[in-house]
């Protein structure tokens, strides 16, 4: 129910929501080593174009970075009798003014260098910038934009500055500067916001929580989808939506319980959000012991749970720049009002710490068992085949004897 | 005076004649000799001889730099072997020859207040983490994938990429780093790998005929034991420190707060920085290059097993790279232009149309309301 | 006494459970997985006693000359062991010898011939009289070589040894060291890529109209469609952007149309390579890839010329240079007249640019070129197939390599997992090894025999099943527990229990005999 395919299926395909594979690894870190790949990809790799301005120095220094692939058939044609191949590669990234130092922004300020020109197999390069809290915030773009456009999407106005670069190798250095630096800025919440946590203490059970929050003043449908791995079981059972397990706001359930060491744990539930609250969905798990070989280097660590996927069909279009379907580049945003904007949003990972062994056991419990073993088996043997017979005095002593008694307390 | 004194005289006279004949007789020879030696040696180091280097017959060359350990003050270690990655791509070695193992992120490690970035030096002006790094094993995947990929035994679905494909004409520096032992090196905390399983692995890399030479380097604690058990021809191995010694570590920055270089590698890397393609710097030089005063550990060599004089040997042949090319002298004139049969595309069937699919599934929610 | 029978009796029965059941089990339960290995097979290898035997027709037209040429090539191929000639006489009948000797040329000659035997037939050789040939020796694309008369006899052998069955090449490839043909091709495969890459450094300076798709199908596919009994083919072409190579070339003037060309050290070359390598993306695939570039010189730097390492300009058609075990470079330059235009586009001569590729794809396959011989004529090339003589030669060299080295193979793998005994050896590791010796077996034999097609096949398949046995994953001795482990923890336990009962055998086995004992231990 979460995804769907984003490029053009064909009609007789009924069961494509069973050809959907899902994998994340939640563990993996993100560098320049996963860049390098990733700019590999273009045809003009980092030479010129807007690839020469990923540095992975300034990049990689910002609240939050994400970089994309994303590959799928396309309608050639109008009547999409004919498909062609899409690939799009998107870069995110969210600055932080204090990390940058001021309020104005430059791409010198945020990359480290200005554009170099655009690369000369695009057959378009441009740049938008939205200028829509010029009205309330003013400042100035250098150097002046080419056009200005207005797009009205979704009930929600949009004010865009485009400049076109050319593949003339110029350096080109697009900023803002504000003209009022100690207004305080209040940010106006999105219309759906989530934050997701672990509850619970102790070893044994624990619960994950989802709070999905709809800031807007009509319902919003979402799909909740959790993907817990085999080890982290979660429990239908233990479902809660505010608190009850029983809740109107559930519209479809789906959920496929995982097998151990073989299957995760899939669950899906398509929810209805009121308007301006806040829905709680809590479920717990358990924790489970592993073998010995299948805990990582760094047990004590934890062991991290990947993102819960929220699929939402926003109302509103403030704000909202996903592509539509049949577009593929961002010219296509303007003015593509439509009755829904499915956007599909993560949520933060979180990190469980799972019971792990004293890992030096194994050899301590050789060392203990041999011990034990050794200790207890003589003179058990001893009970067993020998017989203690007294001993007359007088006998002369062996050397042996005489040796021993030296070392003897002498018995008064 | 009676005649015999004269004649005693005078034979004393031709004795010391002689005496002195004979006397300037070898101050010219000896004057001569010396003369001699002198244009010879001359002649010696002026003439730079052609056969100065032993002909080596490897075709290419690869690397295989490892660091073995793991959590964040370990940061040297990376540093190490990144140093040592930046230098043999200098060279001239290709990323697809070039395998590196990584065993923890320290770059965009949320400790790292230079973020992106890994420094060998204090004065923090090389970042030898660059922009075009690319680390084949990275994280938990060390674990036992070191003597996987020496001996080829790697699962079937991994990438050529991660595949150690040398052949009998390969030169391979082989470059271990992080904490070990008398006889044992740590794999990330919870694993090790002992010297009679490497000489094993490298045993079977020779039986496989899958190396010409392998120049091997450690710097771990104890180092020089891990090559010991060494049998197989064609290695020259060195270690930083001997058996009951402790490697150490340069020096600390304070602005990252870890130690960034150990001391072998660091004089190791201030050698090769001096070294460009064309270098006629020898591997004697390599293995001489930290004294004990500099690293205060004593540096171990083993070259009874490698068949060519370490003096002879340029320093190019292991961390170079070597291309043989060949001059096309004889190209086909093609008179007949050749046309393949294409195989034709049965055109029967009708094309399906395709649509997009809706993102979200609104049909569940009308359904129910 | 009886209490004293009643110790000796638990006394036994600690060394009963002990020694006489627990020390064999304890053996059995720990003991590695090991299938049996046919060793004495692999032992009895032995690589050096391999040969070919191949078929060779020899027609003239007269007893006296038929035996002359018989009776050198007899003598010349008598020590060579690695193949072995199965001669047969043919006397030319009246009517084909008039045939062969009134044809316009040569390639009619072969027509006729080619009515009356069978020439398409893989592993045979026809050497045929003709006695108005104007050379010693012809040789064209066929299996068949046309000699004048017995007296070219000495050439005719010199032929057959270093142009049709190159035995040298097949000692290289029977040995255990490389030779340089052994250097210089692809190691044995049952498939290979073949990527095609336009690399062009400044697109926007000048565009190069090259059908990279009709010239990789036409040339290279009607190339590797002959080769299909020896290998699979994959076909791919791409075009690599942007790709800056500064070849420090110096400018030359000279009288050409440009005026000038600028010369590139060969030392350099080698630099093309590897900055090709990273944009080549060619790692993907799991078999190997054979690489061919054509680089699009801009106008700035055109033409370029390839200058060796005595400084002295290599003339050729189009400057190229390959690389042994990767593939080959062709340095492109447009013309003066393309660089003037308005927009300046560049045609690439196709013919000429895959004839390159064509020379450095015959070398990196395997086939060897031929060194001159004085009175020889052989035809050169006019089309991209290979001759079909050269196949026959390749399928010889190949089958003798794979079955060396999937015999060598065996060997170290049978002394690895001697030497280290506790490495498991499953069932499919055992099925792989039983596999290869056989089919070792059968290709060899079929290779004696002169099936040359199934001895390649079945060697392919050897070859593959000792490499998969060999890079098996499960044979990693980490995996398991080492033996002196097991001792290390077997050890503690066992010995502190083993002391008092073996001590206990002693008084034990004098009880059973009835000898009384008294041992005291005093207080």
């Amino acid at each position: 129910m979460a995804l769907w395919p984003t490029g053009a299926v064909q009609h007789s395909n009924k069961n494509i929501s069973s050809q959907m594979r899902y994998a994340s690894l939640p563990r993996e870190i993100v560098c320049t080593e996963n860049l390098t790949p990733w700019k590999k990809l273009l045809p003009c790799e980092s030479s010129c174009g807007f690839s020469a301005l990923l540095n992975s120095r300034m990049i990689h220094n910002t609240n939050y970075h994400s970089i994309g692939v994303n590959f799928r058939k396309v309608c050639a044609n109008k009547d999409c009798s004919e498909i062609k191949f899409e690939i799009k590669q998107t870069v995110a990234l969210v600055y932080d003014y204090k990390i940058i130092g001021s309020i104005d922004w430059s791409f010198k300020k945020l990359f480290g260098q200005g554009l170099p020109g655009a690369c000369p197999l695009a057959s378009s390069s441009k740049v938008y910038v939205d200028t829509t809290t010029n009205d309330t915030q003013p400042f100035k773009l250098v150097p002046p934009p080419d056009s200005m456009i207005l797009s009205q999407r979704g009930g929600s106005d949009t004010n865009i500055a485009v400049y076109n670069i050319k593949a003339n190798r110029q350096m080109i250095n697009i900023g803002a500067k504000n003209e009022v630096t100690n207004k305080l800025t209040v940010t106006v919440p999105p219309p759906l916001h989530f934050n997701r946590y672990v509850l619970g203490y102790g070893k044994e059970f624990g619960g994950i929580v989802t709070e999905l929050t709809n800031n807007f003043w009509t319902p919003i449908n979402v799909v909740l989808m959790e993907n817990a791995p085999w080890w982290l079981p979660i429990q239908l059972s233990s479902l809660r939506i505010n608190g009850e397990a029983e809740s109107d706001l559930v519209i479809s359930q789906f959920y496929s319980p995982g097998r151990s060491r073989q299957k995760p744990y899939h669950l899906e539930l398509l929810l209805k959000l009121p308007p301006r609250s806040t829905t709680t969905i809590t479920i717990d798990f358990e924790f489970v012991f592993l073998k010995w070989q299948e805990y990582p280097p760094d047990a004590n660590h934890g062991f991290y749970i990947g993102s819960a996927l929220i699929s939402a069909n926003l109302p509103t279009a403030r704000n909202y720049t996903s592509l539509p379907i049949t577009g593929s580049t961002f010219s296509s945003v303007f003015n593509a009002s439509k009755p829904w904007y499915p956007a599909v949003l993560r949520t933060n990972g979180a990190m469980v710490s799972l019971p792990t062994p004293d890992f030096s056991m194994p050899y301590n419990v050789i060392c203990l068992a041999c011990t034990v073993v050794a200790l207890a088996f003589g003179p058990l043997h001893n009970i067993c085949t020998k017989e203690l017979v007294l001993k007359p005095n007088g006998k002369p002593l062996s050397f042996t004897q005489k040796i021993l008694n030296l070392f003897k307390k002498k018995k008064d | 005076m009676s005649l015999k004194e004269a004649a005693e005289r005078d034979r004393e006279r031709s004795i010391i004649a002689r005496t002195n004949a004979t006397r300037r007789f070898f101050n010219i020879n000896a004057l001569y000799t010396a003369l001699l030696f002198i244009t010879w040696i001359s002649l010696n180091s002026a003439v730079k001889i052609p056969e100065q280097f032993q002909k080596s017959n490897h075709t290419n060359n690869w690397a295989v730099l490892v660091d073995t350990s793991r959590f964040w003050f370990n940061y040297r270690h990376v540093a190490n072997v990144l140093s040592i990655y930046r230098s043999v791509k200098r060279l001239g070695i290709p990323d697809s020859q070039i395998i590196l193992m990584i065993s923890d992120d320290m770059a965009c490690n949320p400790r790292n207040p230079r973020p992106a970035t890994i420094f060998n030096n204090a004065h923090e002006q090389i970042n030898v983490y660059g922009d075009d790094v690319e680390v084949d094993y990275r994280g938990y995947e060390l674990m036992e994938n070191f003597v996987r990929l020496l001996t080829g035994r790697v699962p079937p679905d991994t990438p050529r990429s991660k595949r150690l494909l040398t052949d009998e004409g390969s030169n391979i520096l082989i470059y271990l780093t992080g904490h070990g032992g008398d006889g044992f090196l740590k794999f990330q905390d919870s694993e090790e790998i002992t010297s009679q399983e490497l000489a094993d692995a490298l045993e079977q890399m020779w039986q496989k005929k899958r190396y010409n030479e392998i120049f091997f380097i450690i710097d771990t604690c104890q180092a020089s034991s891990m090559y010991e058990k060494f049998y197989s021809p064609n290695i020259l191995a060195t270690a930083s420190s001997l058996v009951g010694e402790d490697s150490l570590s340069h020096h600390v920055d304070s602005a990252i707060g870890v130690y960034i270089i150990d001391r072998y590698t660091y004089y190791v890397l201030e050698f090769l920085e001096n070294v460009h393609p064309n270098s006629d710097k020898t591997m004697s030089e390599f293995l001489a290059v930290c004294p004990k005063s500099a690293c205060l550990s004593t540096v171990g060599v083993r070259r009874d097993l490698f068949n060519r004089d370490p003096n002879k040997v340029p320093i190019t042949d292991f961390f170079g790279s070597i291309r043989p090319v060949i001059i096309t002298t004889d190209p086909i004139n093609i008179l007949e232009i050749p046309k393949r049969k294409r195989k034709t595309e049965k055109k029967t069937k009708i094309d399906e149309k395709r649509a997009y699919l809706p993102q979200f599934p609104m049909h569940l929610v009308q359904a129910t309301v | 006494m009886g209490t004293e029978s009643n110790r000796m009796w638990a006394s036994a029965a600690f060394v009963g459970v002990l020694i006489v059941i627990g020390m064999p089990l304890w053996w059995k339960t720990t003991e590695v997985y090991r299938v049996s290995l046919p060793y004495d097979k692999i032992s009895s290898f032995n690589t050096e006693a391999h040969y070919v035997t191949t078929q060779l027709n020899v027609l003239a037209n007269d007893e006296r000359t038929a035996s002359e040429i018989i009776g050198l090539i007899e003598k010349t191929f008598e020590d060579a062991d690695i193949i072995k000639l199965k001669i047969k006489k043919i006397i030319l009948s009246e009517e084909l010898q008039s045939k062969l000797e009134t044809a316009a040329s040569e390639h009619r000659s072969v027509e006729e011939l080619a009515n009356a035997f069978d020439l398409e037939q893989h592993n045979t050789f026809y050497v045929v009289q003709k006695k108005s040939l104007l050379q010693d020796v012809w040789l064209a694309n066929e299996r068949v070589m046309f000699y004048s008369d017995d007296k070219s006899s000495s050439i005719v052998v010199e032929v057959l040894k270093q142009w049709i069955y190159q035995t040298s090449v097949l000692l290289g490839a029977r040995s255990e060291k490389a030779d340089a043909a052994r250097q210089t091709r692809f190691p044995p495969s049952n498939g290979y890529h073949v990527v095609l890459s336009i690399v062009q450094p400044r697109p926007d300076a000048i565009r190069v109209d090259f059908p990279t798709k009709e010239a990789v199908e036409d040339y290279i596919g009607t190339f590797v469609d002959e080769l299909s009994v020896l290998h699979n083919f994959t076909l791919k072409s791409q075009w690599l952007y942007l790709l800056d190579f500064d070849f420090q070339a110096t400018e030359v003037k000279d009288k050409t149309e440009w005026g000038r060309h600028y010369a590139v050290a060969q030392d350099r070359l080698s630099l093309l390579l590897t900055k090709l390598e990273e944009r080549a993306a060619t790692q993907v695939s799991e078999l190997s890839t054979i690489n061919l570039a054509l680089y699009a010189t801009p106008c700035e730097k055109a033409p370029l010329a390839i200058y060796d390492s005595s400084d002295r300009m290599i003339s050729a058609p189009v400057p190229a240079f390959m690389s042994p075990k990767w593939g080959g470079v062709v340095l492109g330059s447009p013309s003066a007249a393309d660089c003037n235009d308005e927009v300046p586009t560049w045609q690439p001569n196709i013919r000429t640019i895959m004839g390159a590729f064509i020379s450095h794809l015959r070398k990196l396959i395997g086939i060897v070129d031929n060194e001159y011989i004085d009175g020889a004529f052989l035809e050169p090339l006019k089309s991209v197939v290979p001759r079909k003589w050269e196949i026959d030669n390749l399928l010889r060299i190949r089958t003798l390599e794979q079955l060396t080295s999937a015999e060598r193979t065996l060997q170290s793998l049978a002394q690895l997992l001697g030497e280290i005994s506790n490495i498991v050896i499953n069932d499919e590791v055992g099925a792989l090894i039983n596999s290869a010796v056989e089919n070792i077996r059968v290709a060899s034999h079929l290779l004696g025999e002169g099936k040359l097609l199934e001895a390649y096949e079945t060697s392919l398949i050897a070859f593959l099943a000792a490499e998969s046995a060999f890079m098996e994953p499960s044979l990693l001795s980490l995996l398991y527990f080492p033996d002196d482990q097991k001792y290390a923890i077997y050890i503690p336990l066992f010995l502190p229990i083993m002391f008092p009962v073996v001590l206990s055998l002693k008084h034990l086995i004098l009880w059973m005999r009835g000898k009384p004992i008294h041992k005291e231990k005093t207080e």
